[in-house]
């Protein structure tokens, strides 16, 4: 969709015109729930925030000044309303990643039983990789990873959005998004190492 | 993780297993290092077969990441998302 569209839509949308909902749910709506899914990992709370974005989407529109892309956001909002639905059930799931991370010795070399150390399994062949077993390793780390940092996960990795955008979708600063990240996929390169080594 | 203070930091120090892991990998993906930090860094990884399988499985771990946390959206919620905005605006107006 051409930008020109989408700004014709919002102007749409601001002056009552509800039947410019429809093209912007077949746009966004997909990645709403993604994004909500991603955060929320329950499709019935999913389904929920989707509904609330797009309620959002109309009552405020008005509030949307334009200098940010739509998107962008949408993303905010999303975030946002993910975030708040998961923050009830977070201390029964997440877990402490300090416990995943890796440690180092005093020399700067990581420490560890050197077959792990050297435990390269990333040429496996596709059948262990994409096996159910190691997804639901994978998702079971993902669902453990506290709700901000699985956030971040999902905007950069899965969304493809830009350090800078998942900054302003999060309200937080560009390095803090960083090193969230660099945490979140070393604690699931840690699980998927445990299950995925040879021996 | 600043890449113009990790390189006046690692100017003239050593490069180490632990600086790669935890400080420099985000940016050496993302393309954001500066040629020499590159080339410090890659140079390590050549004689470092523990930091060359964090970052290959590190890589790895990224690109299953993206396609296990990739949900589709069923068919039937688009049609619930429609008719439920339909009943709330009708009802707010």
């Amino acid at each position: 969709m051409e930008s020109g569209t989408e700004l014709s839509l919002i102007e749409r949308l601001r002056n009552g015109d509800t039947g410019a909902l429809e093209p912007l749910m077949d746009r966004y709506a997909a990645r709403v729930y993604r994004l909500a899914h991603g955060i929320t990992r329950n499709e019935a709370d999913a389904e929920e925030v989707v509904q609330d974005v797009f309620m959002t989407l109309v009552r405020k529109i008005h509030a949307f000044e334009g200098r940010a892309a739509l998107g962008s956001w949408i993303y905010r909002v999303t975030t946002n309303a993910a975030l708040m639905k998961r923050r009830g059930k977070r201390a029964s799931v997440e877990v402490s990643l300090e416990d995943y991370l890796p440690t180092f010795l005093p020399d700067g070399h990581r420490a560890g039983d050197q077959s792990f150390l050297l435990a390269d399994w990333s040429q496996s062949p596709e059948q262990d990789l994409l096996s159910r077993e190691t997804g639901e390793v994978l998702r079971r780390a993902i669902d453990e990873l506290p709700g901000h940092y699985r956030a971040v996960l999902v905007l950069r990795d899965v969304e493809g959005v830009s350090n800078e955008e998942a900054a302003e979708a999060l309200g937080e600063s560009v390095s803090s998004v960083k090193s969230r990240l660099h945490r979140a996929r070393m604690v699931l390169r840690e699980e998927l190492t445990q299950h995925l080594r040879p021996g | 993780m600043n890449s113009s203070n990790t390189e006046t930091q690692w100017r003239h120090g050593r490069m180490m297993c632990e600086d790669i892991i935890m400080d420099l990998l985000v940016d050496y993906l993302d393309q954001t290092l500066g040629d020499d930090l590159v080339q410090r860094l890659e140079a390590h990884l050549k004689i470092c077969p523990p930091c060359m399988a964090y970052l290959e499985t590190y890589k790895k771990t990224r690109d299953l990441a993206a396609t296990a946390a990739r949900p589709t959206m069923p068919d039937e919620m688009k049609v619930r998302l429609k008719e439920f905005l339909i009943a709330r605006l009708r009802e707010e107006k």
